[in-house]
């Protein structure tokens, strides 16, 4: 008994919330027509219609199911259509009769203490007259029966109904889902490649500006010193040596290149034997966290990840002032997760630094995301997600 | 001196072959792949092993585990494991079997040809040859070396390296009296054992960055 009653005023509750929607709803229906009408025309007239069905969507927690198409190709648009008619006439009608069954079942129950306090013909039961005692004692208790009837029964299922109506309306369809992840991989894959190709300007930028001209200025000086053998060895020893010069800076800029494609600790020794290295090179003490049974990831996303926490631990050395930091890396579900956090004293730009700005961009043309949180008050956290297929 | 190489890449290994024998060595043994090193050394039983990193048939760091398993075979047997890159976890495995008769160089430092040749030597001696790189990495772990002068840090690095005080002397264009007195400095600045001069020096700073 207990039990059914909470369930009933469980139920009135969420119908008496429901007209909150239900009678802005109810108004707004008689704008029904104008606004079918003034749709395809102006898209603007949808913001009224989706502020009421973003009530109830709030109000029943609900996603948005709004694609970035004009409204009137969104069929979510003519799913809020639908809903504003329904929950306007029946949110309205349910919301009022629920919460006057209540008052109602009491009106009745109470109903032969008082009746003959009345003028006779005042007093009534549903449709019949109060005139008599049995009357009195009859018809009211048929009545309060019947109201509890319908508050046991039919109020919890008409709030279930108005659930499943606002989930089947105003919630997003499979269609709406399936669209909403295809407009997002769409938009990431498009930012992913814009990445992907700043990346390759960038090593075709350090090849050409930095080891090319470097290796044309030793052939340059080779040539020279041939031309000079007979006549200077003293300038052909100068220039041998300028080349030879020329060409270790050149090594070094090219394994500068190397690491920045794929260093070559990843594939000596994978991602955890290469963390563990970065790890042990720097001068604040890092904790290492590897998942033991870690699936090789493919090799782009293991040259990002160790990337990540290169620059991270660059950062805590150069910039934190920390006195212990932290790198994990496990998988977490299709991602592979780097996290990499310090106790320095936070306040890192995530937006200017270069190389924040640089696990950014190189976290970004993989599709995977990049979260940096470094709050005024100490800690910096680097947590990246890459996608691993 | 009689030498083992272990070489993948044909124009490196026909490079360091010509150097070694054009300075008076003998190559007594050539192998292009991971597995041979280990029987070759045992087989030759060479003055010095000079070993490439990455050979087949991984590609990975098949040079060095070979070096490390050589040299709890042959202990003592010096090795000079070049490499496309250096790495400071990787020189910290090698010095864990002893610093004596070890060395870790980029494959560029072939090109210079005398400096080249005396790391050969000084490996072949029981000496040590770290590469530049390899000390700076491992010189970065620690804390500023802020009690230091930048004279001092100087010489702290070219010791690591694995350079006799003459050779610091005749790098840095001082006298070797001068360098004595920075190596007793940077002794007692960073709370190292004294120690004579010599290879103890060198393993004591060696000792001191690899910690």
């Amino acid at each position: 008994m207990k039990k059914a009653i909470r369930r009933s005023a469980d139920a009135t509750g969420a119908l008496v919330g429901g007209l909150l929607t239900a009678v802005p709803a109810l108004l707004g229906l008689f704008a029904v027509p104008l606004l079918v009408l003034a749709l395809p025309l102006v898209p603007a007239a949808a913001g009224p219609l989706r502020f009421v069905a973003d009530l109830e969507r709030e109000r029943v927690k609900l996603p948005s199911p709004y694609r970035r198409v004009a409204p009137v190709r969104d069929s979510a648009t003519w799913r809020d259509v639908a809903w504003i008619v329904v929950h306007g006439v029946f949110g309205t009608f349910l919301g009022v009769t629920a919460v006057a069954l209540w008052p109602a079942i009491v009106q009745n129950v109470t109903l032969p203490l008082w009746w003959w306090l009345l003028p006779p013909g005042s007093v009534s039961a549903f449709v019949w007259d109060v005139r008599t005692w049995p009357q009195a004692l009859t018809l009211p208790l048929v009545m309060a029966a019947l109201y509890g009837a319908m508050l046991w029964w039919l109020i919890p299922l008409a709030a279930r109904a108005q659930a499943w109506l606002a989930r089947a309306l105003l919630g997003p369809s499979d269609r709406d889902l399936l669209a909403q992840e295809v407009e997002r991989l769409t938009e990431t894959r498009t930012e992913a490649l814009e990445s992907h190709g700043a990346e390759l300007r960038r090593i075709e930028r350090d090849l050409h500006d930095g080891i090319q001209a470097q290796l044309v200025a030793v052939a340059v000086r080779l040539g020279l010193a041939e031309r000079a053998l007979r006549a200077d060895p003293e300038m052909v020893r100068t220039l041998l040596r300028d080349a030879r010069t020329g060409i270790e800076d050149s090594l070094g800029n090219l394994r500068g290149v190397i690491r920045g494609i794929y260093p070559p600790i990843l594939a000596d020794r994978g991602l955890g034997g290469a963390v563990h290295a970065l790890a042990s090179g720097q001068r604040v003490p890092v904790s290492v966290h590897i998942q033991e049974d870690l699936p090789r990831p493919p090799a782009p996303i293991e040259a990002a990840a160790y990337f990540v926490v290169a620059e991270g631990l660059t950062n805590v050395t150069k910039h934190s002032a920390a006195r212990h930091a932290e790198v994990a890396v496990s998988r977490q579900g299709q991602h592979l997760r780097v996290l990499v956090r310090d106790d320095g004293q936070g306040g890192a730009d995530a937006a200017g630094g270069t190389g924040l700005a640089g696990i950014r961009r190189r976290v970004a043309a993989l599709d995977g995301t990049a979260r940096i949180e470094s709050p005024a008050d100490g800690g910096t956290t680097i947590e990246v997600l890459l996608p691993c297929g | 001196m009689r030498i083992v190489i272990a070489e993948d890449n044909a124009l490196l290994r026909e490079g360091i072959a010509l150097l070694t024998r054009t300075a008076g060595h003998e190559i007594v043994g050539i192998v292009a792949s991971g597995p041979e090193i280990v029987p070759a050394l045992l087989e030759h039983r060479p003055d010095i092993a000079v070993l490439d990193v990455r050979m087949p048939p991984t590609f990975r760091d098949e040079g060095l585990r070979a070096a490390i398993e050589a040299r709890e075979k042959l202990p003592g047997l010096p090795i000079l494991v070049l490499s496309q890159y250096v790495e400071h976890t990787y020189a910290t495995e090698l010095l864990a079997s002893g610093a004596s008769g070890i060395g870790y160089l980029l494959k560029d430092r072939v090109g210079r040809v005398e400096e080249f040749l005396d790391a050969l030597n000084r490996v072949a001696g029981g000496g040590t040859a770290l590469d530049p790189e390899v000390v700076s990495q491992l010189m970065n772990r620690r804390d500023p070396l802020d009690a230091l002068t930048a004279r001092e840090r100087e010489v702290l690095h070219l010791m690591a390296q694995g350079h006799d005080n003459a050779a610091i002397a005749r790098q840095l264009v001082v006298t070797e009296r001068a360098v004595t007195k920075h190596i007793g400095n940077i002794f007692r600045k960073l709370d190292l054992p004294p120690s004579d001069s010599g290879h103890r020096r060198v393993l004591a700073v060696l000792a001191y960055v690899n910690a």
